[in-house]
């Protein structure tokens, strides 16, 4: 009994931290279907194809994002800005990020928020948040994220919403 | 013993649920098959020889790394089915979905998925080792058409590494 018991709650626990995961993800799968939102989402696979091809061309530190990178996802719509940032600040747990910087810009808020484990320049997760009159943006990068690089990488990838990640360079 | 079986059973309790769910699963051809009895759809099959004949007459034109991608691409590829459907069918979200499952049991990934103003683009390979097998690529909406290309391929990473390809993608 005492090994069912020890089983059950293991077996609990796994389950219990990968559903954790998370508010963030929850608040993406709600609206990946929207047709008010524009969703983008690259997986670790398409990363490490383009680290693999495009070894030499690109600086080793970006090379090694690449690498580690475990996806991209962005959610961006014109349609009620502001209610979805506010509901988006609301559903997210922000104590388990850190506060990187907060830009408020033409109307706009951009909160950049950092998930940290180990305290040095390399992220486990990068949130940003963007809410205005105009637009809302929701970008979350997981992997290793080498904070100082991720302006550099936003610069090469052209897609809507990850521009805002090039103040992060200033 | 009887801890033994007690255990397997919680287990099996865990794990059963989540296997079972969506069971349905459908391969890009049969999904192709299936898309083609409707009559708002034309389908395409394209054998290997035919990439390789058109890859080597389209690299006449072209010099240097971009003549060299185009005729390695084209002798990776084995062969290549695609669909148009200028009306979705009423059953394609369930005919996705049974896609999706396929995916998931034969070591798919998703590559990379975007959706805009009501239009859905996804990306799906398989790889085996270093090498690139299979590449769906899935073009859907509501209301308008949609495409899906269905790859059998043989692509190398390290070929494509050796052919500077990422450097002609930022070119273009």
């Amino acid at each position: 009994m005492k090994h069912i018991i020890t089983i059950s709650l293991l077996l609990l626990m796994a389950f219990s931290a990968s559903g954790q995961n998370d508010a963030i993800t929850k608040y993406f799968d709600q609206y990946r279907d929207d047709d008010r939102f524009t969703m983008v989402s690259i997986n670790k696979k398409m990363f490490e194809l383009i680290a693999n091809v495009a070894e030499e061309e690109v600086d080793d530190e970006v090379m090694d994002m690449l690498k580690e990178m475990d996806g991209l996802k962005i959610l961006t719509t014109s349609d009620s800005p502001k209610q979805f940032y506010d509901e988006a600040i609301a559903k997210f747990n922000t104590q388990e990020y850190s506060e990187l910087m907060t830009v408020r810009d033409k109307n706009q808020n951009i909160r950049f928020m950092v998930k940290d484990t180990d305290g040095g320049k390399i992220v486990d997760e990068l949130l940003l948040l963007v809410g205005g009159e105009e637009e809302f943006v929701m970008l979350s990068f997981v992997g290793k994220i080498y904070l100082n690089k991720i302006g550099k990488l936003a610069k090469n990838m052209d897609i809507d919403g990850i521009e805002h990640l090039e103040k992060l360079d200033k | 013993m009887k801890t033994i079986l007690l255990s397997a059973i919680v287990i099996a309790l865990y794990i059963v649920p989540t296997q079972t769910v969506g069971q349905d699963s459908m391969s890009p051809n049969k999904f192709i098959d299936l898309l083609l009895k409707d009559d708002h759809s034309l389908a395409v099959r394209v054998p290997g020889w035919v990439v390789r004949s058109t890859g080597r007459i389209a690299a006449i034109d072209l010099e240097g790394d971009e003549k060299k991608i185009v005729k390695e691409l084209s002798k990776s590829i084995k062969r290549i089915r695609a669909i148009v459907n200028t009306k979705p069918p009423s059953e394609l979200g369930d005919n996705l979905l049974a896609l999706y499952n396929y995916f998931g049991n034969n070591a798919y990934d998703e590559y990379v998925q975007v959706r805009s103003e009501g239009n859905n683009v996804s990306l799906w390979a398989q790889q085996k080792k270093d090498n690139i097998k299979n590449i769906v690529l899935i073009v859907h909406s509501d209301e308008d058409d949609s495409v899906v290309i269905n790859m059998k391929t043989k692509i190398s990473i390290d070929k494509l590494k050796s052919m500077n390809f990422f450097k002609e993608m930022q070119k273009i």
